[in-house]
């Protein structure tokens, strides 16, 4: 059954999971916090929009992820899970559910969770919750696929569009974005375009032909980042492609 | 209550409502990223080789390498975006237009996915299927006219046919009149039986599957309908022999037959199958939904083994032969269906003939299926005083009365009850024959001038007691009405009330539903539900819930009235935050005003949301309108007049208190705040805190803030301590919201009281953020 433990614990030794198990470790110093909480943010999203679905109130989902994420990196769950194969995606989503049915006493995690402060929701909060109304058709596991799919594919192209600002590209890039990341705007046409920025119309095509391979690049990073085998990359990839295709 | 830190701007931008359509993937914009990206343009990007020129190989990247798009001697059409023109995609499969270079026609081309093709098993089935489909020769079916396989693909060739689905028909206008949709289920089953003939059946019959064609040159074209089946996608040749057990799951969840859901083996899929998913696809023609929905195969095969919910039929256009005809076909057991397409044919047939004969109607068999019917059975009395028998005639007739002014009651009229009068039965009997799913019972007895009434409901279906009460009242010729008014307002205001036990009772019943799923009148339900529970996340299905209804049935009042109220509450209480919350409220009231003038939840919601616009006058206008529809709703009693007493009206809002808490034993303690604040203003703190503790509603934040505030004023420094512990518990955010702004939605001219409360709580020890304290 996708989504939980049986599929494989985990192992995730080049990818997040060392990040994770080095910050477990050092967790006074101040990059081994800045690594545990980017982690935390990176992953709520989707746990949440599974509580949420569970029926739990937003400030209770709050708070038991603070738990969870504190349980998850105190118990070393992570090393544990070290020897095994898997992905990610299952491993949180099965530690969440074994965490759920551990807790005889929900009252009691759902009041720990207010002892942490593992990481921040505010900025997000809304879209996630705005996020819960377009998939309340879906059930609980295949809205966390959906959150966490939506969530990886955002986040890459968030990546991306941060290296390329730093370098200082953000207006060609702003430029370029339309041919490449769709929306409901109509994708201008390519000439005018080569022509604001006084380039022949090859050389636009082949800026677009890149920013398209550095984006492919970003999010096979980002999905490689959360398997433990760079072999599962594709398949991966093709589960988040058919999810947020259906 | 926990969102309301979050800007407009981002709500905005990820208000379902604004999403439209992907401009270059052509897909609705449901997945966005954080500047309105397409997400599913971007994951698409990651399946591309490199360098290829456009945004659009999302949906045709399977082909995009295989250069001109050419199988055999069909050529796939070009649109002018310069990308095939698909008619459609399914599983393993997508449909393009395309041109016979030979005899130079339009056909429609269907291409098995490249990597299914791959699959021996997989081929086999798709050859098998386009054999099938190419034995059927009918006007009703499109048909199959060439087979082929091409360089690892295959493919074959059918009729291209003009027009839409039904899928898409009911999209764009609605349900479909019940004469139509008998006409489409005729050529249907015609279709179905020339299958039959040649031992094909579909398996996956829907409403995306059948097409109504436009007959090119005819005049008149509405009147000349012609269905089309198409896509024997999924087919199974029955007689071939074919073993087909490792296909597993096949057909589309919400129109598949219970035996297509028990698995391979246990039942054969037959033609009965078919015309199972041919009823749920009749269903879908009349009301626009399908009647089993669940969020997992297991639910929906759940929900199958129920009665179908035949309220959602109760706005269509129906009648007891098409009723008679769905029952059939939606049996569960092949056995009681229709054997045969012939079979089918000749009922459907007889319906159409029926159809002209008989009226539309909505009998007891249809409330006993929507669940919901109240009945009010003639109350049994003894004794000498021949008073006694007018006295329980006249409450029968009050309490039936005083029920069919809450309009969300479905109340049995009493020329259906009194049939029963003096009759010794059973209740289950009793609801049933009449369709009630709660059926009120009572009765009265007489010792000396001593009266003592019993009354109890029952919900008829389980048998069990929601609730009973017996009342002992001196028996004196003069009071005998005022005697009945006043046993008949305490058993209205205790049954009927959103407060009530049986609106209590009705309302849980919607809460295990997604929904979506729920019928307009089910969605009022779950909107009072959300009332009583007053949660966020009860908020929010409420409000899906009735978005949904208003687009389905935009011509109920209720619905639009609850929506007001609910969207107000995104603004007064910051559930669900979302921007212009008071305009919205305000022209759902007005709608369903205009539906309704004379609707009890229509003024109510339009007073509300008149009051929170800051528009006092019409505020007490609507509010006077609705408290004289009826004078035993406590809900609608108590809410306007808190607002009453917050409008600065203290005397109005004060009785109008008093009588809705009298009337309602199960009113929640929140009713008091009038009389709490009214102490509260005249600096008499222990009265306000005496009130306080009635109201009792310990998961509620405000309550803890103004006990707080109260205990502060009195100088209980560790009470008011603990109470404001409590607050910041509840709503960690409200020491950032709360302030002048917010009091000032609730209170109207009255700056001296919100300063004094602003006071109290500064006092209790919250430390509210310096810009909340001043305008």
């Amino acid at each position: 059954m996708p989504g939980t433990l049986q599929e494989g614990g985990a192992s995730f030794q080049t990818t997040h999971w060392t990040l994770i198990l080095r910050a477990a470790q050092n967790e006074s110093t101040e990059s081994g916090q800045q690594a545990l909480s980017a982690f935390c943010e990176a992953y709520w999203p989707p746990l949440y929009a599974f509580l949420r679905h569970r029926r739990y109130a937003s400030t209770d989902a709050q708070d038991l992820l603070q738990a969870f994420f504190a349980n998850l990196l105190t118990q070393n769950t992570l090393s544990r899970a070290d020897q095994a194969k898997g992905r990610l995606r299952t491993f949180l989503l099965g530690s969440l559910q074994n965490f759920l049915i551990n807790e005889h006493d929900r009252a009691r995690a759902l009041k720990r969770g207010g002892d942490y402060e593992i990481l921040s929701f505010d900025q997000h909060l809304l879209e996630a919750e705005a996020a819960m109304s377009g998939t309340a058709h879906l059930n609980d596991v295949s809205c966390y696929d959906l959150t966490w799919a939506s969530n990886v594919v955002r986040r890459s192209w968030q990546d991306l569009h941060e290296a390329i600002a730093a370098e200082g590209k953000a207006k060609l890039l702003q430029e370029l974005k339309p041919f490449v990341a769709g929306g409901m705007t109509n994708p201008p046409n390519q000439e005018d375009v080569a022509a604001r920025l006084g380039v022949p119309i090859a050389t636009l095509r082949t800026w677009i032909s890149r920013l398209r391979q550095q984006y492919r690049d970003s999010l096979r990073t980002e999905v490689a980042r959360t398997v433990s085998d760079p072999v599962d990359v594709d398949e991966e990839l093709r589960y988040l492609y058919r999810i947020l295709m259906s | 209550m926990h969102d309301q830190h979050v800007s407009r701007e981002a709500a905005e931008k990820m208000d379902p409502q604004t999403v439209g359509i992907c401009l270059s993937c052509g897909r609705p914009l449901t997945r966005l990223g954080p500047a309105g990206e397409c997400l599913r343009c971007l994951v698409s990007l990651a399946f591309l080789s490199d360098g290829e020129p456009s945004g659009k190989e999302i949906a045709t990247r399977r082909r995009a390498a295989l250069g001109p798009l050419s199988y055999a001697h069909f050529e796939v059409e070009i649109g002018i975006d310069g990308f095939p023109v698909e008619l459609g995609a399914g599983a393993m499969a997508v449909t393009y237009r395309a041109r016979d270079t030979i005899l130079r026609s339009v056909v429609a081309l269907k291409v098995i996915d490249r990597q299914l093709a791959e699959n021996p098993a997989a081929r086999a089935r798709f050859l098998r299927e386009a054999r099938a489909a190419a034995q059927l020769h009918h006007p009703n079916v499109a048909r199959v006219t060439y087979y082929g396989e091409q360089e690892g693909e295959c493919f074959y060739v059918m009729e291209f046919v003009e027009g839409e689905t039904l899928e898409e028909r009911v999209r764009r206008e609605g349900p479909m009149p019940l004469a139509l949709a008998l006409e489409v289920i005729l050529q249907a089953a015609r279709a179905l039986a020339a299958a039959e003939a040649c031992g094909v059946v579909h398996r996956d019959i829907k409403p995306s599957n059948l097409m109504i064609a436009y007959r090119q040159g005819e005049a008149g074209a509405s009147d000349s309908l012609l269905v089309k089946m198409i896509d024997f996608g999924v087919a199974k040749v029955a007689n071939a022999g074919v073993d087909q057990t490792q296909a597993g799951f096949i057909g589309t969840p919400a129109f598949a037959s219970p035996e297509q859901f028990a698995g391979p083996g246990q039942t054969p899929v037959d033609t009965r199958s078919d015309i199972y998913s041919l009823g749920i696809t009749f269903w879908y023609l009349l009301s626009g939904r399908t009647p089993f929905t669940g969020r997992t195969l297991e639910e929906i095969r759940a929900r199958q083994s129920e009665e179908p919910p035949f309220d959602q039929l109760k706005d269509a256009e129906t009648s007891v032969p098409a009723i008679g005809l769905l029952k059939s076909m939606l049996a569960i057991d092949p056995a009681a269906r229709p054997q045969s397409a012939r079979q089918l044919l000749a009922a459907v047939r007889r319906c159409c003939k029926m159809e002209q004969e008989a009226p539309a109607v909505f009998e007891a068999a249809t409330r006993r299926e929507e669940g919901f019917w109240v009945a009010v059975l003639p109350f049994k009395f003894s004794g000498i005083n021949s008073e006694i028998a007018v006295l329980s005639e006249g409450l029968n007739e009050e309490i039936v009365t005083g029920l069919s002014r809450f309009p969300y009651l479905r109340v049995i009229a009493r020329s259906s009850t009194s049939r029963f009068v003096a009759e010794s039965f059973d209740v289950r009997r009793v609801g049933y024959e009449l369709g009630a799913r709660y059926v009120m019972e009572g009765s009265l007895r007489q010792a000396g001038n001593k009266l003592r009434m019993a009354v109890q409901l029952v919900d008829a279906h389980s048998g069990t007691h929601l609730w009973a009460e017996t009342f002992d009242r001196e028996l004196q010729k003069p009071d005998i009405f005022e005697l009945q008014d006043e046993i008949a307002d305490r058993i209205v205001a205790t049954v009927a009330d959103v407060y009530g036990v049986l609106a209590r009772a009705i309302a849980a019943t919607t809460g295990t539903r997604a929904p979506e799923t729920l019928t307009p009148y089910e969605a009022v339900w779950r909107f009072f539900l959300a009332q009583q529970r007053g949660s966020a996340e009860d908020h929010l299905l409420a409000r899906i819930a009735l978005e949904n209804a208003v687009e389905l049935q935009p011509g109920y009042p209720d619905a639009w009235a609850a929506l007001a109220i609910v969207v107000i509450d995104e603004d007064r209480h910051a559930f669900n935050s979302r921007p212009d919350s008071l305009y919205r409220a305000l022209r759902a009231a007005e709608r369903a005003f205009d539906i309704d003038p004379a609707s009890l939840m229509a003024n109510y919601a339009l007073a509300e949301t008149q009051y929170f616009c800051g528009d006092l006058g019409a505020f007490r206008a609507a509010a006077e309108r609705a408290l004289t529809l009826n004078s035993r709703c406590s809900y609608t009693m108590a809410h306007l007049g808190l607002l009453f007493c917050f409008s600065g009206d203290w005397e109005r809002g004060l009785r109008l208190a008093e009588r809705a808490i009298d009337l309602c034993p199960h009113h929640p303690g929140w009713y008091r705040y009038g009389n709490f604040f009214n102490e509260y203003r005249q600096r008499h703190y222990a009265e306000a805190l005496a009130v306080h503790q009635k109201i009792n509603m310990p998961d509620f934040w405000v309550a803890h803030c103004f006990a707080a505030m109260t205990h502060a004023q009195l100088g209980n420094r560790a009470a008011a301590q603990a109470e404001v512990e409590r607050t910041l518990h509840l709503w960690p955010g409200f020491e950032q919201i709360f302030g002048m702004k917010h009091l000032g939605k609730w209170f109207r001219n009255q700056p001296d009281l919100i300063t004094h409360i602003l006071e109290g709580v500064k006092l209790a020890g919250f430390r509210l953020r310096s810009e909340n304290e001043s305008c």
